[in-house]
């Protein structure tokens, strides 16, 4: 028996045993890590990826819920910060609402695309309690639809609220990064029917990657860094004071 | 009373211990069984967007027109919507654009809102009655 | 058995049923299509999981009220042991039954015990706490009833029956092993209650987001678990005519009268720093929530009618000193802990934005409520059972 074996023992039989598996257990060598760069200044508020994740993921349409959505802001800029007034317009369903002229209120206007941000450190697998929610080796958040008990402990935990319910499957569900697609070599759906390339995907590891490239060259932001999820999504343009 | 300590934290140990390990030692294994399984499942979903490089296998000419204009960040099934039925069936009528359907489908981009920062229009003040695609190719 | 049993039996098993029925419907809707309230339009911990709260806490507060008597010697209490463990016997029972039908997938509920566990989440370790309290609670009952369980033996009929089958397994000094297990029982009541508050504490919910929730479910257990024994007892001195137990309140009243001044306290300080102007702007959002979209259900019933009612009552010689001021303010204090853990549960989830949708105010759907009256009934009726069937009688 080998030494790094006879610990590995001692560990399953403590409560320890997921710190120390994690110490001895090397870190894979992996040939493929995904991220996904969205540019805020492309969005035009189409709502191809709403509608396309949908159809690409069967998520009810008529229902608020989406893998994917597109959030707007309406925005009164004033000094102090205190007095500038943000109105929020949501869309995640088969319906536009950025269409409408009278849903954008005042004066300085912008679109944020939003899906699942695949965290490093993601709140929903830590807290998951059958382990319904892991990472693949590509870094990739998945949720195991055959083991999730529906407890919803994860739609808490989500700090970007990405998560939901699926009402027809009585199961958490998010976005995958269409994971059926990707691993195929083709885009997710939404980077696929989006009009501008505000959307793109590729894999870090690879130098000639569209997003390596971005992420070189431009300055990107996170979502809610201060959650500490260290997220696989990059937003470029993003006035993080405002977005919620 | 010296017995029911002892029996009692004997009790409570092997409760524990026995619960614990049970728990833990057998959901090692068996989760990363149904962890590798779900993996498994999740890329058999079905496609329903084929792609670009699908599109230009056969459309090879309106790609090369469609690259070289305006269009170039477009991609097919943005406008045309979902080919899985069109790549199996090779039919025309599962993507195929009415000419009614334009003013829609074109104003879903091009039609002017105050977050929308490409080239748009205000449909009562330009060209009425008369379909997109009367005056503007699509694919250029 | 009189009229009036019969009654009441009827009435709760209908109820019963009726709640049986709605959570039926809540998972396979087979009589009317709803709309699937619990997605984005809404929030993803309900009615059923406050509820679990309440009885899951309320266990641990009678456990740690009857050792008081049973382990740490505080006499008096002697005389409620039996009564406070086999309540919190059925309350845990009823409690694990809530959650397990809460969530969606009923039929996998047994992965998150058996075989496919995270240790990674609070939520299993709270799982399996309770668990393992729930398996030293009720041998440790059975061993508290032994004696009178023998005693019970030879009266004849059905609760003889159940007397002679516990006491299959023969075995002397019961009381002693009982005492040992009260004392691991009741450290692993305490781990299981505060992996509950832990569950919360670790989220993003600036509510709930909070070193010492963890304290304060142990806290709040014990308000609610004074309060409960003091009902219950009452009810069936009342209804057995009785009326040898004065004492015992007088020293309940002792233990809900501090505990709810702590709690006021603490809920206060709680408030306070998550509402001052250095806090982060959520944390003062997720307190304005509470102040002003559920104002009535936070200064009304949790503040006014949970604490400072009941105080003054317990603590003004003329009511407090009346078995009848206890009760009534420990009815008060249990409807204060009910919204309490309404407002915990509910209101801490608002800040959540499920897909871009705000949600600003949580209304519950019929079906809900009905299930989750039907749970309290099934607890009424599961503390009834356990009067005729174990030997819960008072020594006169």
């Amino acid at each position: 028996m080998k030494r790094r074996d006879f610990i590995k023992l001692i560990a399953t039989l403590t409560i320890s045993a997921p710190i120390v598996k994690a110490l001895t257990t090397q870190e894979q060598e992996t040939d493929k890590s995904y991220a996904f760069v969205v540019d805020v200044n492309k969005c035009i508020g189409c709502g191809n990826c709403v509608i396309a994740c949908k159809v690409e993921n069967d998520v009810p349409m008529d229902l608020p819920i989406a893998r994917t959505w597109v959030e707007g802001y309406s925005i009164d800029e004033n000094v102090p910060l205190s007095k500038t007034k943000v109105q929020k317009i949501v869309m995640n369903t088969a319906k536009n609402p950025f269409l409408d002229k009278k849903n954008w209120r005042y004066s300085k206007n912008f679109l944020v695309p939003k899906l699942c941000n695949h965290c490093a450190n993601a709140p929903c697998v830590n807290v998951c309690p059958v382990y319904a929610r892991f990472h693949t080796k590509e870094g990739v958040v998945l949720v195991d639809k055959n083991t999730c008990i529906g407890c919803k402990y994860c739609i808490v935990a989500c700090p970007y609220g990405a998560t939901f319910l699926n009402p027809e499957e009585k199961v958490t569900d998010k976005c995958t990064f269409c994971f059926h697609r990707i691993t195929k070599g083709l885009k997710p759906a939404c980077v696929e029917v989006c009009p501008t390339g505000a959307r793109s995907f590729g894999d870090l590891n690879d130098k000639e990657s569209i997003v390596y490239k971005i992420l070189k060259e431009k300055e990107f932001s996170v979502l809610k860094p201060e959650e500490g999820t260290l997220p696989r999504v990059f937003y470029l343009g993003l006035e993080e004071y405002l977005v919620e | 009373m010296k017995k029911a300590v002892i029996f009692g934290l004997a009790f409570a140990a092997i409760v524990y211990i026995a619960l614990l390990s049970y728990v833990l030692i057998i959901s090692m294994p068996s989760k990363e069984e149904s962890k590798e399984k779900w993996i498994e499942t999740e890329k058999e979903k079905e496609i329903s967007f084929a792609g670009m490089d699908v599109c230009r296998e056969c459309h090879f000419e309106t790609y090369k027109v469609l690259m070289s204009g305006n269009h170039s960040t477009v991609s097919c099934e943005a406008c045309h919507w979902v080919g899985k039925e069109h790549v199996i069936k090779k039919d025309a009528e599962s993507v195929k654009i009415k000419r009614n359907e334009s003013w829609d489908l074109c104003l879903k981009c091009h039609l002017k809102t105050p977050a929308n920062k490409i080239k748009t229009i205000i449909p009562s003040e330009h060209a009425k009655g008369l379909y997109c695609v009367v005056c503007h190719e699509p694919h250029k | 058995m009189n009229g009036k049993e019969i009654t009441f039996i009827v009435v709760s098993l209908l109820i019963i049923f009726i709640g049986a029925l709605s959570i039926y419907q809540m998972h396979t809707q087979p009589i009317l299509p709803i709309e699937p309230y619990e997605t984005a339009l809404g929030i993803p911990w309900r009615l059923l999981v406050a509820q679990y709260v309440f009885f899951a806490v309320s266990a641990t507060g009678l456990c740690i009220v009857v050792s008081l008597g049973e382990l740490f010697g505080v006499k008096k209490l002697e005389k409620i042991a039996k009564e406070g463990l086999v309540m919190a016997l059925v309350m845990i029972l009823i409690g694990l039954m809530t959650i397990g039908l809460e969530i969606e997938q009923v039929m996998r509920g047994s992965y998150a015990m058996l075989g496919h566990t995270n240790p990674s989440s609070l939520m299993f370790w709270m799982i399996m706490f309770y668990v393992l309290y729930l398996i030293f609670l009720s041998f440790e009952t059975w061993f508290l009833l032994y004696d009178d369980l023998l005693i019970q033996a030879n009266e004849g009929g059905l609760r003889s029956f159940v007397a002679k089958l516990l006491t299959l397994i023969k075995i002397e000094n019961s009381k002693e092993y009982a005492k040992v297990l009260g004392m691991i029982k009741l450290v692993t009541a305490v781990i299981a209650t505060s992996t509950l508050g832990a569950l919360f504490s670790v989220t993003h919910l600036k509510l709930w987001h909070d070193p010492l929730l963890p304290i304060y479910f142990i806290l709040t257990a014990i308000v609610s678990g004074a309060a409960l024994i003091v009902i219950g007892v009452y009810l069936t001195d009342y209804f057995k005519g009785l009326n040898e137990r004065h004492e015992v309140f007088q020293t309940l009243r002792h233990v809900l009268v501090v505990s709810i001044i702590v709690t006021i306290l603490f809920t206060a300080w709680k408030l306070i720093i998550k509402a001052y102007p250095n806090s982060t702007l959520l944390s003062r959002m997720a307190v304005y929530n509470l102040m002003s979209d559920y104002a009535i259900n936070f200064w009304v019933f949790e503040f006014l009618i949970g604490l400072i009612l009941p105080l003054m009552l317990l603590i003004l010689p003329k009511t407090g000193q009346k078995i009848e001021g206890i009760f009534v303010s420990s009815l008060l204090v249990i409807t204060g802990m009910v919204f309490c853990r309404i407002d915990h549960v509910v209101v801490g989830q608002l800040t959540m934005k499920i897909s871009g949708i705000d949600v600003t105010f949580v209304s519950f759907h019929p079906l809900e409520i009905l299930s989750s009256i039907g749970f309290v009934a099934l607890f009424v009726f599961g503390y009834y059972l356990a009067h005729k069937l174990l030997p819960l009688g008072v020594e006169v």
